[in-house]
């Protein structure tokens, strides 16, 4: 097997253990560290990076916005949902008029839906019956 | 009367030349023609009996044929009555196919009327719907500015919990 993939599968493994053990992150790190051993621990850089960006696309986040706010505004938004949605990385934004007003937030797991056009679309599919 | 005396040479002579005459007529003449005449007799009579036979056999055939004009009459009656009777069979089975055929055909049109009317009336509740969103979007998002925009935004940030 190439090194490249191996480092591959070291990362994903990383994020795995991390995603299913929440607040076990140095002990993880620890482990990895054994399992490379000091041969192998050369790796380790090449293993994180791997990791970092392995997470960052994983928990890259995408904000839909129904005005193009000012940058403080937009900024709060983005703590507040990073303080109350958990696993939440980078958050990039769209703008959709087409929202009214209020917002989406769209991750590879989940999808908010927190918009005045939303909630029409929701009172429209319970008056066709569909919920 | 010298002059009227009897030849009996010549007489004799004469009754020879007739004897040989008879016979001669007789052998030579008249039984040929008796036996043409018989012989034509008996062809006549074959005819006749021909004809006799051929007109029996006509009336034969004649009372064949009519004993068969009968039977073919009477068949023929018979295939007609057989064939008006399945004619009227025949009729009644298309009347009742036929009546049957109608209720189906109304049953199958009062259906569709009754699907088409509620797939209208589907249509009509569906724009109807599709209409008063549209607006409700429409004055929504003309009475919606940037800072009730802002507004509500945090609303829904407030009420989000995960």
């Amino acid at each position: 097997m190439k090194v490249n993939t191996q480092l591959t599968y070291y990362a994903r493994a990383i994020y795995l253990a991390i995603e299913e053990n929440p607040g076990k992150e140095k002990e993880i790190f620890e482990n990895l560290k054994k399992s490379l051993g000091a041969r192998r621990m050369r790796y380790l850089p090449a293993i994180m990076a791997k990791f970092f960006k392995l997470y960052a696309h994983e928990k890259k986040a995408e904000l839909v916005l129904s005005s193009n706010f000012d940058e403080k505004t937009k900024t709060e938004i983005k703590e507040k949902l990073k303080k109350n949605i958990a696993g939440i990385g980078e958050i990039t934004e769209v703008i959709d008029e087409n929202l009214i007003a209020g917002f989406r937030l769209r991750t590879k797991d989940i999808l908010i839906k927190a918009s005045l056009k939303d909630i029409l679309t929701g009172l429209k599919n319970k008056t066709y019956g569909h919920n | 009367m010298e002059g009227l005396e009897i030849d009996w040479k010549v007489l004799v002579g004469q009754i020879i030349n007739f004897a040989i005459l008879f016979f001669l007529l007789t052998y030579f003449v008249y039984k040929p023609f008796l036996a043409l005449l018989k012989e034509r007799r008996e062809k006549i009579a074959e005819g006749i009996k021909k004809a006799q036979e051929a007109d029996e056999k006509m009336l034969e055939i004649e009372k064949t044929k009519d004993a068969s004009d009968i039977k073919n009459e009477e068949n023929r009656k018979a295939i007609i009555l057989k064939a008006e009777g399945e004619a009227k069979t025949r009729a009644g089975e298309i009347l009742q196919s036929a009546e049957q055929e109608k209720i189906n055909i109304i049953a199958k049109a009062q259906k569709d009327s009754e699907v088409l009317k509620e797939k209208e009336k589907e249509n009509t509740k569906k724009e109807i719907i599709e209409n008063a969103f549209s607006l409700a979007e429409k004055v929504l998002k003309e009475n919606i500015d940037n800072e009730k925009s802002k507004k509500i935004t945090a609303e829904f940030l407030n009420k989000l919990k995960i």
